[in-house]
């Protein structure tokens, strides 16, 4: 039903013309043409009705004014003055036929062609005729019938002008609405559609309020418009200037990216890059990346791809930032560099990574380092540096005990040099003793002076006790040789004690103290010799380290 | 002296007319003292005298007699179909062309009428009840006021 409207609807308007006035007009028209034919045939029903009733008091005051003589005719049965009586009545047009009845039978009757058929169904006016001179006595009758086609005619011409007048309606009505509509409305809207259509966007001026709308929807609307373009255009003006804003911040952003010295990429949450910066080439010394397959991180730094791999998942689980440093070789430059490298997260599934050369600081701190740790006369570890060499050997080996020796070396009669021959020639004895211990142990073994004249040596990785033994007694034979100094000749000894880590229980000072002890022991056993620390009888320490 | 008899006699002038008014009003219709017709109703006076029958019940023609006294006429017809004299002369004029109906014969006077009505059997006429005096005439109907 309701589909059946719509198409009925849309086939109207694809026939119905363009234009507002016509449509309109067109809508008005049918609509007074429609209500026109339902008030006509309503009308015409009254009309009928009314025409009818109209005819019928017109035939009753009819047949009043022949009343007095219809009584005589029917009292006396004159049929002569009956004639004349229906005679009279039959010049009336509405009367249709006429019948007088005196007493049961017809007195005068006459009809027009064509009444007498249809009998009953007819309109007529019955009149009981009395006496002339007893109203209660009645002497006859008299039938007046309604002429059909008179009345029809009648109700016709009544019809006919009503409607003539709904047709002139319909007319001026549907005129007067076009009219109204043209002027009311199409031509505003046209002459603003016609502006609106000739309207260059931003260059363009406002629209105009057609005259008299000043006030009225169609004035609303221009006025809508045009703060619709205007404010069109300052967004179009607005987003232009934005653009350019944001042009200029991204040149300026690529410039920074492009002209730091850090490296940065952005990576997946895998590793695989996605974008660098020339530093970031640079810095790594790495060809142009790009084409082929993809890289990552994890394979660029390839000797610590287990790190960087790890920091990068440690980075995407936790979200925070995380920093390590990397040794990397540059194969271009044959060189060794230090970078370093830090993590954040940009998003669920990017990493931003940013690399710092560091080459240049951990090279100074690594020359920090050497230096607190060296002693500069002989150019062996000093007493510190001894330290953290041989706390980091203990962590080294501690999983196999009893392999490492500790040699302290007391010089004899260092004293006298210094006496003798100054401190110059002391000093340089001292340097000749650091290169003589050095000599005789592996490189990979600890050599370093504890202060004055006492070195320590720590075998790493030493075979049996006697093996150590050995290499004291080697070092002191090559001690008791004579130092050729310019211009004199000086002879020193040296007296060692040798304590072997005997397992999980000795800490480095332990073996200190035994190794000392030993080397008390050798002094005071004449000097010039090795003594183990194992083969003294306990006793307590008399030195701590 | 002479103003003073005057003055009486224009006393005593309605007390000599009242007698003779109420003797006037009554009228009675009246037929030949023969006739089998012992009474009329007023229907019947009216259907003879206003031309509808000429019947008699006993089937001869009735001869309805009118009188040319105007104060009888006028109180007969007032009395009988309550019409005026005028109206019952326009009355029989409208029948003049159609002449189904015509009006009744006229006597110049009741003694003629009585008269008339006592010499012949079929007539039929009206006079003030004092009138009937003589034998030969019978009141059918009295047309009482």
């Amino acid at each position: 039903m309701i589909s059946s409207v719509d198409r009925l609807l849309r086939l109207v308007s694809r026939l119905a013309p363009q234009s507002v006035v016509a449509r309109t007009t067109l809508a008005i028209f049918a609509l007074s043409l429609v209500l026109g034919v339902a008030f006509t045939m309503a009308a015409a029903s009254l009309v009928h009705h009314h025409e009818y009733e109209r005819l019928q008091s017109e035939l009753e005051q009819l047949v009043a004014t022949v009343e007095s003589t219809t009584q005589v005719a029917c009292y006396l049965d004159d049929r002569t003055l009956a004639q004349q009586v229906v005679a009279g009545l039959m010049k009336t047009d509405a009367v249709g036929g006429v019948r007088i009845m005196a007493g049961n039978s017809v007195l005068y009757q006459s009809m027009r062609p064509g009444i007498a058929r249809r009998g009953k169904r007819l309109a007529e006016i019955n009149r009981a005729i009395a006496s002339p001179f007893d109203p209660s006595r009645q002497v006859g009758s008299m039938t007046l019938y309604l002429s059909p086609e008179q009345l029809r005619a009648h109700a016709w011409s009544y019809t006919r002008f009503i409607l003539l007048i709904l047709a002139g309606e319909v007319a001026a009505v549907s005129g007067g609405v076009a009219l109204t509509v043209f002027l009311v409305v199409t031509r505003p809207i046209k002459g603003i559609s016609d502006e609106l259509h000739r309207l260059r966007q931003r260059t363009g001026p406002s629209l105009r309020v057609p005259a008299g709308n000043e006030g009225d929807e169609i004035g609303r609307l221009v006025a809508d418009v045009n703060s619709l373009v205007a404010s069109l255009n300052e967004l179009v003006e607005a987003e232009r200037s934005l653009r350019i804003q944001h042009e200029v911040f991204e040149r300026q952003m690529r410039l920074v990216l492009e002209k730091t010295a850090l490296g940065i990429c952005i990576m997946d949450e895998h590793g695989v890059l996605q974008s660098w910066n020339p530093a970031f080439l640079r810095l790594l010394a790495l060809p142009a990346l790009g084409g082929g397959a993809a890289q990552t991180l994890q394979q660029i730094l390839e000797p610590h791809a287990a790190e960087v791999g790890e920091m990068i998942s440690r980075c995407r689980a936790d979200g925070k930032p995380c920093e390590a440093d990397f040794e990397v070789w540059r194969e271009a430059q044959a060189a060794g560099a230090w970078i370093d490298l830090s993590l954040n997260r940009l998003g669920p599934q990017l990493l931003l990574g940013v690399i710092d050369d560091v080459t240049e600081r951990k090279r100074s701190v690594a020359a920090a380092q050497q230096l607190a740790m060296s002693d500069p006369l002989t150019g062996l570890l000093n007493r510190r540096g001894l330290e953290a060499a041989i706390a980091h050997a203990f962590s080294a080996e501690s999983a196999s005990p009893g392999t490492i020796a500790m040699l302290t070396i007391d010089l004899d009669h260092f004293k006298e040099v210094n006496d003798n021959f100054g401190h110059e020639a002391g000093d340089k004895v001292l340097h000749h003793v650091g290169r003589v211990i050095a000599s005789a142990v592996r490189r990979s073994d600890l050599v370093g002076r504890l202060g004055g004249d006492e070195f320590l040596a720590v075998l790493i990785g030493v075979g049996p006790a006697q093996q150590a033994l050995q290499i004291a007694e080697n070092i002191i034979a090559r001690l008791e040789m004579p130092v050729e100094l310019p211009g004199t000749v000086i002879r020193v000894g040296a007296s060692i004690g040798i304590a072997i880590s005997s397992g999980d229980e000795d800490s480095p000072a332990a073996l200190l103290r035994r190794a000392d002890a030993a080397m008390y022991a050798s002094k005071q056993a004449g000097r010039g010799r090795a003594r183990l620390a194992e083969e003294l009888p306990q006793r307590p320490a008399m030195r701590s380290a | 002296m002479h103003g003073a008899r005057l003055t009486l006699l224009t006393l005593f002038l309605p007390l000599l007319w009242l007698p003779h008014a109420a003797r006037a009003q009554d009228v009675v219709i009246i037929v030949n003292a023969s006739s089998h017709i012992r009474s009329l109703t007023r229907n019947q006076v009216i259907d003879i005298f206003m031309g509808r029958f000429r019947q008699l019940p006993s089937g001869a023609t009735a001869l309805p007699i009118d009188v040319a006294d105007t104060a009888l006429r006028q109180t007969f017809y007032a009395r009988l179909v309550h019409k005026s004299l005028p109206e019952i002369g326009s009355y029989w004029a409208r029948l003049v062309f159609s002449g189904e109906a015509s009006p009744p014969f006229q006597a110049p006077d009741t003694r003629t009428a009585l008269k008339l009505v006592a010499t012949n059997p079929d007539a039929i006429a009206y006079c003030y009840r004092s009138d009937v005096t003589g034998r030969g005439v019978r009141i059918v109907l009295d047309l009482e006021r």
